[in-house]
């Protein structure tokens, strides 16, 4: 019979809507409302994975996200298979395929548990002693082989075909944890009118309410609270409540990550619906209430399938309507382990026995169970267990003896740890107390620890703890509030079992349960010499798996301090560090993937040169036009037939991208004077110069184009990758160095499409399109700028050439960009002209010896080893950088300067960046390439080197270290076409 | 040649999902203004973050001596007397239009600031970021927005905000 362990009646599972699932293929039934854990526990399946390093069966021990074993593998088809997934936070639906880890052929016969077998042979730390030798082996043998058997689960090996997104939210005040304190707390100030999330990473809020039978709030059963409570939070109006949702990670100023899961719980989610929903809520107050986690039991054996934590075994009978075995021992170090007791023999489970560690079971919790005919013993030690893939007998030892009790679940209650994760992530330092454990102790501005996460147990306390705070916390945040108060009954107080270290006993006795780490094994650790926790933690990798030992940190302090004989609170906690459950790398990237990964800027005639066939590059964020192949050229032949068209007719090309800053002020001559090496306050209206500017440094940081529209108005331009830079800097000193000055700086990259005609027909190119403006190069100088209008529109008319031609720079509105560079096209293309890209580009300029910042430099070349000396202005008193340049190693011989290399073979072409020396066989550069490219028109390769007293060398034979070997080079001159500047001035 | 003018998002279909809806707005002259507000001939408004309407158009305070003039015809806006600088930006930005209940949320996908109507009141305006992109953002009503974004990024914001507008919560 399917779920032959469900209960009668019970739980807030929806016995009306029974779900098919399946697990290692083999087909079960359970509940809505159920997670994969409860489901298999009513199947009675206990056994579900194998442990990571020796392959013991392991089963369901914990009830939420602190369970350490029951790791599965969920299939949702291809390419959404995630591993490692909590069971007892994998939600049940129909059809949901899981499957266990770690265990080869199957669940129940793994051949991996021979090193169950070899425990002796692997200590702690075996992989720092073992394997030394021979040394190549462990490349070759060790590592693959370590490698394949360790990890847990298995990667996915398709791409994530779901979506997830991301979001910022702010609010008054955060809730973490929708337990009985943070409901309250949220109540609190939700009915202030203050904007309010409370986030829990369960299906329903309730945390512990929804395991609670018996306490009544207010008057009314603890259910009905929580349904009261849940209406009011959904009834308010700036409230948000967020089901399915952990915060796994505190970040600066009450920045919190919390992750939504929005789908996975679905059996057929709406396509539209992101998969996860990763928030950053930036909160006035936040509120954490994340309860506690139960310790285990470290007692030999204390790892069978069978073995659970009672706490969680209470929430399986009440909240889900299971009988986890049929007859139980409860193991009771405190009163709390009591309730499973009563709520396993309410559901009709014998319970065997309680076997209470401490010498007297006094409490209320204890008399109720004698009451109801549950034998308890007190003065017990669990000594050891036996069963193999499930726990079938227990033995207990008394002063009088031992006793073997026949069991197939074994309650484990060692006490409750508050949850400091948030509070330590928020640098909160905790304090130790004897009786609960550690607790917080230094505030943390903004954030408030509520409930049982600072040692607040028992009901009626939770709930007043939380109301207060949630009243303050929206006080705070400026709203008038006040906690409410409510009357608790029949919620037996518990009697808080201190943390304590564990007996030696013989036998393993497991501590760490995902990372397979035992008592002996922190034992041995402090005895090889590891005193301090976070040594002994690193050595032992106890508390370091993918559950970051939230069942296993305090119980192996307690061992580590017992071991070295300090007080626990001497030897301390090791750090918290998001996230608190693991988070997957989807949510991380949100929809930052694929087309929108990056932003892709295009310029206005982008469509038109895709449309041509162009092959783009990018240049920053910009995607630009490296050439135009025709039908049958590769790259290389369209490249030269691009750079042979400019030089003998006229070529058309996208400059767009170019920055651009125009500078306004009646102290704009001036500010550009100060910020540029060049003389510009004399620049005339309607001329232009090519300008350096420098760094702090005497380093050249940019080049570009200054033009001067007006008295008070120049347009500069930038390199295409320096636009932010250059325009940050200005801001920088315009408004920090010379505030007094009145210039102010607008970017206007955007603004401008800029249409670049080059060639010695470039002025019949554009003339009959230029309205006003006589083109002459008497009216027109090579370096002018006129205001005017180009095909009927506005636009700033350069003539300026960056390829040694005859060249001119229409710059027009970026919407009309396409219309005219149509226009100038047609006009380009009837007189044999062609459209060019970036690369004949590059080959044009370095022909000509044009530099490129960025290239030519690297942030550490001066404007004389670029041979730009002469744009200094000579009568300056000062602009940006100058006085570096007088720094010794800025003028001493030496430093390498911007020569041409003329290769031996001329079909040869180096790399950028390949070395310089001055023999074959040098090992020591003097120098090296800055840039390389086939030219047509020179015959060879031009080649610009940055090479030590480049200048001095002309003539002399240097050698470009190839990957084939050396070759020779002679330095020359690197301008190449036109020195006398006869065809720019044409 | 207006028939010629082509905006960098031209053509697409708004983007309507449930609770919001993103558009394209008509095309508009821009200009910022930089220096003493006096030197200007349209009324600026002066402090920062506040909007100014005037007709059609507004006037967006982004810092203490910058301004974001949107929709005034350029002649008026473009005149300076003083100490200040007018550019013209007409077709460095583009601009978008996001309405409706979820339309706050849409941009919160993205936008890092606190976007609730207390905190950032219809009349409103920053310079802020939405995904990767640059934006000036101005409230216009409880439930509308204008976005500038810069020409170039008009694209990635757009299909950010596409993206995003599914599955909105």
């Amino acid at each position: 019979m399917s779920q032959r362990f469900r209960t009668a009646a019970g739980g807030r599972i929806d016995r009306a809507r029974p779900l098919g699932f399946s697990f290692d293929g083999r087909g079960m039934e359970g509940f809505a409302g159920d997670t994969l854990a409860s489901a298999l526990l009513a199947n009675g399946v206990h056994l579900v994975g194998r442990s990571f390093k020796y392959h013991r069966p392991r089963g369901i021990l914990a009830a939420g996200s602190e369970e350490p074993n029951a790791l599965v593998e969920i299939d949702r088809g291809a390419g959404r298979r995630t591993p490692n997934l909590r069971a007892t936070q994998v939600e049940l639906h129909d059809g949901l395929v899981a499957r266990s880890q770690n265990r080869w052929p199957s669940l129940a016969f793994d051949a991996g548990a021979v090193s169950d077998r070899l425990a002796p042979l692997l200590p702690t730390g075996f992989y720092y002693k073992t394997f030394l030798w021979p040394p190549r082996a462990w490349a070759r043998l060790y590592e693959p082989l370590i490698r394949r058997a360790a990890g847990l689960g298995r990667a996915p090996d398709t791409a994530d075909p779901d979506r997830y997104v991301q979001c910022y939210a702010h609010c008054d005040v955060l809730v973490i944890g929708a337990g009985p304190a943070g409901l309250a707390a949220a109540r609190a100030a939700a009915g202030s009118g203050a904007r309010v999330i409370v986030c829990d990473e369960g299906a329903e809020f309730g945390g512990s309410l929804l395991a609670e039978e018996r306490a009544r709030i207010g008057g009314v059963p603890a259910a009905e609270w929580l349904r009261d409570t849940l209406a009011r939070l959904e009834a308010a109006p700036e409230t948000v409540l967020l089901a399915r949702t952990t915060a796994f990670g505190y970040y600066a100023q009450n920045m919190v990550g919390l992750i939504e899961r929005v789908t996975d719980h679905l059996a057929a989610p709406d396509p539209a619906l992101p998969r996860e929903r990763l928030w950053q809520v930036r909160a006035r107050e936040v509120i954490v209430a994340a309860g506690s986690i139960e310790r285990p039991l470290v007692f030999p054996g204390n790892d069978r399938p069978g073995i659970m934590l009672a706490g969680a075994v209470q929430s399986y009978v009440v909240r889900y309507g299971v009988r986890p075995g049929r007859r139980a021992v409860v193991a009771a170090e405190g009163d709390s382990a009591y309730r499973a007791a009563l709520a396993l023999h309410a559901a009709g489970v014998e319970v065997a026995m309680v076997a209470d560690l401490r010498d007297a079971a006094e409490g209320a919790l204890p008399q109720m169970a004698r009451d109801a005919g549950i034998p308890v013993r007190s003065g017990a030690t669990i000594v050891g267990t036996a069963g193999r893939l499930r726990v079938r007998s227990v033995t207990i030892g008394f002063s009088g003896g031992r006793e073997r009790v026949a069991a197939d679940l074994l309650c484990m209650g060692g006490g409750w740890t508050p949850s400091l994760h948030l509070y330590s992530q928020a640098r909160g330092r905790p304090r130790h107390d004897p009786t609960i454990g550690f607790v917080p102790r230094t505030p943390v501005p903004g954030l408030t620890c509520v409930g049982a996460c600072r040692g607040v147990f028992g009901l009626a306390e939770m709930l007043a703890d939380g109301a207060q705070a949630g009243a303050a916390a929206a006080m705070r945040a400026g709203f008038a509030a006040s906690g409410e108060s409510w009357a608790v009954e029949d919620a037996p107080s518990c009697e808080c079992a201190p943390p304590r270290a564990p007996g030696p006993g013989s036998g393993r006795a497991f501590v760490d349960f995902q990372n397979d780490v035992t008592a002996k094994d922190l034992r041995l650790a402090t005895r090889e010499g590891f005193r301090s926790i976070e040594h002994v933690k690193r050595y032992t990798t106890t508390g370091m798996a993918t559950d970051q030992g939230k069942t296993s940190n305090v119980n192996a302090l307690g061992i580590v301090a017992q071991a070295v004989a300090a007080p626990v609170e001497a030897v301390g906690l090791t750090t918290f560090r998001p996230p608190y459950t693991p988070v997957s790398f989807g949510a991380l990237a949100g929809v930052a993937r694929g087309a929108l990964f990056d932003p892709v800027r295009t310029t206005a005639i982008h469509g038109w040169a895709a449309a041509q066939g162009a092959l783009f590059e990018d240049v920053g964020a910009w995607k630009r036009a490296r050439c135009f192949p025709r039908a049958g050229e590769d790259m290389h032949v369209a490249v030269a037939r691009e750079c042979r068209t400019v030089r003998e007719t006229v070529g058309l090309f996208d400059a767009s991208t170019l920055g651009k800053i125009e500078v306004v002020g009646r102290d704009a001559a001036v500010f550009l004077e100060r910020m540029y090496v060049n003389a510009l306050a004399n620049l005339a209206p309607g001329r232009c110069r090519y300008a350096v500017l420098l760094g702090e440094s005497g380093f050249v940081r940019d080049d570009g184009i200054v033009g001067r529209l007006s008295a008070d108005r120049f347009h500069v331009t930038t390199g295409t990758g320096n636009a932010a830079l250059v325009l940050g800097l200005m801001e920088d000193y315009s408004q920090t160095e010379w505030p007094e000055l009145q210039v102010w700086l607008t970017s206007v990259t955007e603004q401008w499409a800029v249409i670049a005609v080059q060639g010695p027909r470039a002025r019949e190119a554009i003339a009959p399109l230029v309205e006003d403006v006589d083109l002459s190069r008497q009216a027109l100088p090579h370096m002018s700028v006129r205001s005017c209008q180009v095909c009927g529109v506005a636009a700033r008319l350069f003539a300026v050439s960056f390829t040694g031609e005859i060249g001119f720079e229409i710059n027009v509105g970026a919407d009309h960009g396409l219309a005219v560079w149509e226009q100038v096209w047609e006009r380009v293309q009837g007189l044999g002209g062609a459209v060019y890209g970036t690369e004949a580009m590059h080959v044009l300029r370095a022909e000509k010896g044009y530099v490129i910042v960025g290239q030519e430099t690297d942030g550490t070349v001066t404007i004389d080893d670029l041979g730009l000396g002469w744009a200094i202005g000579r009568k300056k008193q000062d602009f940006v950088g100058k006085r570096s340049l007088s720094r010794p190693d800025l003028a001493a011989a030496g430093r390498r300067q911007l020569v041409g290399l003329a290769l031996d073979d001329a079909s040869r072409l180096p790399e950028e960046g390949m070395q310089v020396t001055a023999a074959a066989q040098d090992r020591t550069a003097i120098g090296h390439v800055t840039s390389a490219y086939g030219s047509g028109t020179v015959g060879r390769a031009v080649v610009m080197a940055l090479v030590a007293d480049g200048r001095a060398r002309m003539g002399e034979i240097v050698f470009v270290q190839m990957t084939a070997g050396a070759m020779a080079a002679r330095v020359c001159d690197p301008v190449l076409v036109d020195p006398e500047g006869a065809r720019l001035h044409g | 040649m207006d028939d010629r003018v082509r905006g960098a998002l031209d053509g697409v279909a708004p983007i309507e999902a449930a609770g919001v809806t993103v558009s394209v707005t008509p095309r508009f002259d821009r200009a910022v203004l930089r220096g003493d507000a006096a030197a200007f001939g349209v009324g600026l408004p002066d402090q920062v973050g506040s909007v100014a309407e005037r007709d059609a158009g507004a006037v967006l305070c982004l810092g203490p001596d910058e301004w974001l003039a949107l929709a005034i015809p350029g002649g008026a806006v473009l005149r300076v007397a003083g100490a200040g600088a007018a550019v013209d930006v007409g077709h460095r930005q583009t601009a978008l239009d996001i309405t409706g209940r979820l339309a706050a949320a849409l941009l919160n996908a993205g936008c890092p600031l606190d976007l609730h109507v207390t905190a950032f009141p219809p009349g409103s305006c920053t310079r802020t970021v939405c995904g990767k992109a640059e934006i000036v953002l101005w409230r216009r009503a409880a439930e509308r927005f204008h976005v500038e974004v810069a020409r170039s990024y008009a694209a990635y914001l757009w299909a950010f905000l596409a993206e995003n507008a599914r599955g909105l919560r």
